[in-house]
């Protein structure tokens, strides 16, 4: 074997020197480690020791000791109103901060600032306006009033599917879906499948025209497994392509309730790029506008490092028991004060319980489309992984 | 540099940057920019062009006109922005948009026919700016240009049958001031051109393409051409035209029965070369990708004599080359937005950095290439080695772009609300960007590691009765 390090034995010359008898070399890294994690011991019970005279002492130490999460990491993105939230404030930046209000006054002292400022603010208006225009355009769902647009998901599955019973559970999961099986001989192609459903020529039963789909949801299968999720906006809008891992069944769940029928709320949480925003009003627009507050059912998705992850919720709301930490117990308040949050307010005797219902699983948004599959508008790359503080939604 | 953007929802954007901006640094220098007329999901901008010639004067100029502040050095650069559904409208961008759509919006010409319905059933397929002529072509055949150099804008409407999904004008000839031939093509629908008959009335068809040759199984290859150009020799003419489609005009093209040469692009990704005066079939075709193709514009480097035949006689197309060297930018929509030259039959190289398709490119001369897509950046490129220049978030999803100024102001008069006192820094690290050239990668790193806390391992010196050897040397 050669040498793996530069290690020298020359004690007083080199900075590199080990100790060349193995059995003395190892015998000292021993006493070190020894030493050193008894050092670290100590430390931690005179701490203990400490703060339990002295609260104080512990909340301080918490504020200071932030931990350096890749959420907290985030690299700083343009695209994000405001910057990213969660950073870990440095005393640099609060440097930053002067020197940026030093400028601001100088530049108040100009004269053409009046108009930069007017223009700062014609932009922002236009952009809320242009998002606004942006969201209907795509979505149209979302352009009519809550009361009366309703979503109406047609569920189906990719060619030869075996796994049609996971496919139908998905129909629970979205108000007002369907399921309808693949074709075994003529096989609809999505842009096919696309046509009919937004312009339906049959009728209903009863006689009546039936009304178009606005939504088609295309499960992918595995080795009997959904790994993925096409989702298609009728007539002409994008389509998305995500990925699904991690589908727990209901079953599965210890303590799950029965979902009921109602419309349930939705929470999407920590969608901040454009991107995001476009995947949120998706979810948006897949369920009616108009939740049934009584049915207390909530559809949480949640964005994580680019993985947004669903579950479904009943909830209560209780008396506090004794035992329980007061309501905002823990919550970061955008990492202002960082540590880990606050006490939460204690006056508050209510907490809300929760019963988890219905499958639970995690999406990754891997393509966006636009219109039905015609022109890439936003792929995942491996590369975009590279910089692993870097996020995409 | 400036250019003009137009958006999915109806905006058009003035963009000013400075060559190394960079806009997804936190420390680089902000692009300007100001936007122009309400959002409309309904209406998005097809094309924006760049009008040098207005109401009889010079307009391209860093004249002060009278409008403008005092200390502004922008000159009254004029832009024709076409919609979708047909509308144009000229705006004087040295005016800022919050003075209001009547002080900005110099000109404006709603399609003669329709009520919104009808538009939306025949968008414009293409439009863009030759010569000082704006043209614009609808997918139901009508044709529609106008002028702005007279004292008051013109407009003069060709009605063409059918459905199509290109064109293109041959400006180099004029008739009463109108281009002297047309060129059509879309789906299922080979390329035909049309000339004006004398006297007033219709155009008539004056050569149609056949299709390529059958492929090896036996099957014809479809035709769907989305995108034409007239070809011409590039280089000095170009220096005077900086439009949002193919910069020069052709030259003088002898003899009675004109001759014509043409380039398309098409659904299938096929690049394609025609010269009337050889066959109606391609003289040249090549595939460049999977995806169809969205826009195709020469490169400024490229040169086309018309003297000389464009590719060798008695080739066939499927494996000739051009004999003078031309270079094709072209994007397809799935995101590959690169140079190809005929001449080899290769790729050149890429314009890297877009995530999404680039939906729009625009050439000026200098080498400079621009293009906005889906991911709301605007990309400028230059040089040989099509290092990105320019890199600047508009927010929106671009679906046109034209330069409008390449040169930089020296002195920066106008200073935005973040600049003041740290402008010289900024300067210095936009200088710095510029050298390093596409290093922007490295710098992000550098930011994060700044920007975040670091946490140092603690050295190991906090050990107590660390053993009976004595430790010599530090960890």
């Amino acid at each position: 074997m050669g040498k793996i390090g530069e290690a020298s034995t020359s004690q007083s010359l080199s900075k590199s020197f080990t100790i060349p008898n193995k059995l003395h070399r190892q015998a000292h890294y021993a006493r070190v480690k020894s030493a050193v994690e008894s050092a670290k011991r100590k430390a931690r019970f005179q701490r203990k020791k400490d703060e339990d005279r002295n609260p104080a002492l512990r909340e301080e130490r918490l504020k200071k000791n932030i931990p350096a999460t890749l959420e907290r990491k985030r690299v700083w993105d343009e695209r994000v109103d405001g910057g990213i939230p969660n950073r870990i404030e440095k005393p640099l930046v609060e440097g930053e901060e002067e020197a940026s209000k030093r400028r601001k006054t100088q530049a108040d002292d100009e004269e053409e600032d009046e108009e930069a400022k007017l223009l700062a603010a014609h932009e922002k208006a236009q952009a809320e306006k242009a998002e606004e225009q942006e969201t209907m355009a795509l979505f149209p769902t979302l352009e009519t009033p809550a009361g009366i647009s309703t979503p109406k998901i047609l569920i189906t599955t990719s060619r030869n599917c075996h796994i049609h019973e996971p496919a139908e559970q998905l129909t629970h999961l979205f108000p007002n879906s369907t399921y309808i099986p693949r074709g075994r001989e003529h096989k609809f192609s999505i842009k096919e499948i696309s046509a009919f459903a937004s312009n339906p020529t049959t009728t209903t039963p009863s006689g009546n025209p039936r009304e178009p789909y606005t939504h088609l949801m295309v499960v992918n299968e595995d080795r009997k497994i959904v790994n993925a999720l096409t989702i298609v906006v009728l007539p002409a809008g994008p389509t998305f392509h995500f990925s699904l891992t991690n589908y727990v069944p209901p079953k599965r769940i210890s303590g799950h309730g029965k979902p009921t029928d109602h419309v349930p709320e939705l929470i999407l949480n920590n969608f901040l790029t454009p991107l995001g925003k476009l995947t949120s009003s998706l979810f948006q627009s897949m369920f009616p506008r108009q939740p049934e507050i009584r049915g207390r059912q909530v559809v949480t998705l949640h964005n994580q490092r680019d993985y947004i992850f669903f579950r479904r919720h009943r909830y209560v709301f209780r008396e506090r028991r004794e035992t329980e930490k007061p309501v905002g117990y823990g919550l970061e308040d955008g990492g202002k004060d960082g540590g880990n949050g606050s006490k939460g307010d204690e006056s508050i005797p209510i907490r809300v319980g929760l019963q988890e219902l219905g499958p639970q699983f995690t999406l990754k948004l891997r393509r966006v489309e636009r219109g039905i599959k015609e022109g890439v508008e936003w792929e995942w790359k491996g590369e975009m992984e590279k910089d692993r503080k870097r996020f995409q939604l | 540099m400036k250019f003009a953007v137009g958006d999915d929802v109806g905006q058009l954007k003035i963009i000013t940057a400075s060559r190394g901006t960079d806009t997804s640094l936190k420390t680089s220098a902000r692009a300007r920019i100001s936007t122009y007329f309400t959002p409309d999901g309904r209406d998005p901008v097809y094309a924006v062009c760049k009008i040098d010639r207005y109401q009889g004067e010079e307009r391209a100029g860093l004249v002060s006109p009278p409008r403008t502040k005092a200390g502004l050095s922008a000159g009254q650069l004029i832009a024709a922005v076409v919609f979708t559904s047909g509308r144009v409208g000229v705006v004087d961008t040295s005016v800022s948009p919050i003075s209001g759509e009547g002080n900005y919006l110099l000109y404006t010409h709603a399609s003669e026919t329709t009520p919104p319905t009808a538009a939306a059933a025949s968008p414009v397929i293409s439009a863009g700016m030759q010569d000082g002529i704006l043209y614009l072509f609808r997918a139901n055949g009508q044709v529609v240009f106008h002028r702005f150099d007279g004292e008051s804008p013109s407009v003069k409407t060709v009605p063409l049958t059918g459905d199509i999904a290109a064109g293109a004008v041959f400006t180099e000839h004029l008739v009463n001031g109108w281009p002297s031939a047309i060129a059509i093509g879309g789906r299922k629908r080979d390329l035909e051109i049309f000339e004006p008959t004398t006297g007033e009335g219709g155009w008539k068809s004056v050569w149609k393409a056949k299709n390529v040759k059958q492929d090896r199984l036996g099957l014809e290859v479809p035709v769907y051409i989305r995108r034409i150009l007239f070809l011409g020799t590039g280089g000095v003419e170009a220096a005077a035209n900086t439009t949002a489609t193919h910069p020069g005009g052709p030259t003088t093209v002898q003899t009675s029965g004109r001759k014509y040469r043409l380039a398309t692009g098409t659904h299938h990704s096929h690049l394609r070369i025609y010269d009337t005066a050889v066959s109606r079939r391609p003289v040249f075709t090549a595939t460049l990708t999977k995806s169809p193709v969205l826009s195709l514009h020469l490169h400024p480097s490229t040169q086309s004599p018309t003297s000389t035949p464009l590719t060798a006689p008695n080739t066939s197309p499927e494996s000739s080359t051009t004999s003078s060297p031309h270079n094709w930018i072209y994007s397809d929509s799935n995101g590959h937005f690169a140079l190809y030259s005929s001449s080899t039959r290769r790729e050149v190289g890429s314009y890297k950095g877009s995530t999404g398709a680039v939906n729009a490119t625009a050439t000026s001369s200098g080498d400079v290439v621009a293009g906005v897509g889906f991911d709301r950046y605007l990309r400028v490129y230059e040089g040989a080695g099509r290092e990105i220049v320019v890199k600047a978030y508009f927010r929106s999803k671009g679906t046109a772009v034209a330069v409008l100024d390449v040169g930089d102001d020296v002195i920066e008069v106008e200073k935005s609300l973040e600049e003041g006192e740290e402008e010289e820094e900024e300067e210095v690290w936009g200088e710095m960007e510029e050298v390093v050239g596409s290093g922007s990668g490295e710098e992000e790193g550098d930011f994060t590691e700044a920007l975040v806390s670091v946490r140092r391992r603690r050295p190991r010196t906090d050990r107590e009765g660390g053993g009976s050897k004595k430790r010599r040397v530090e960890a």
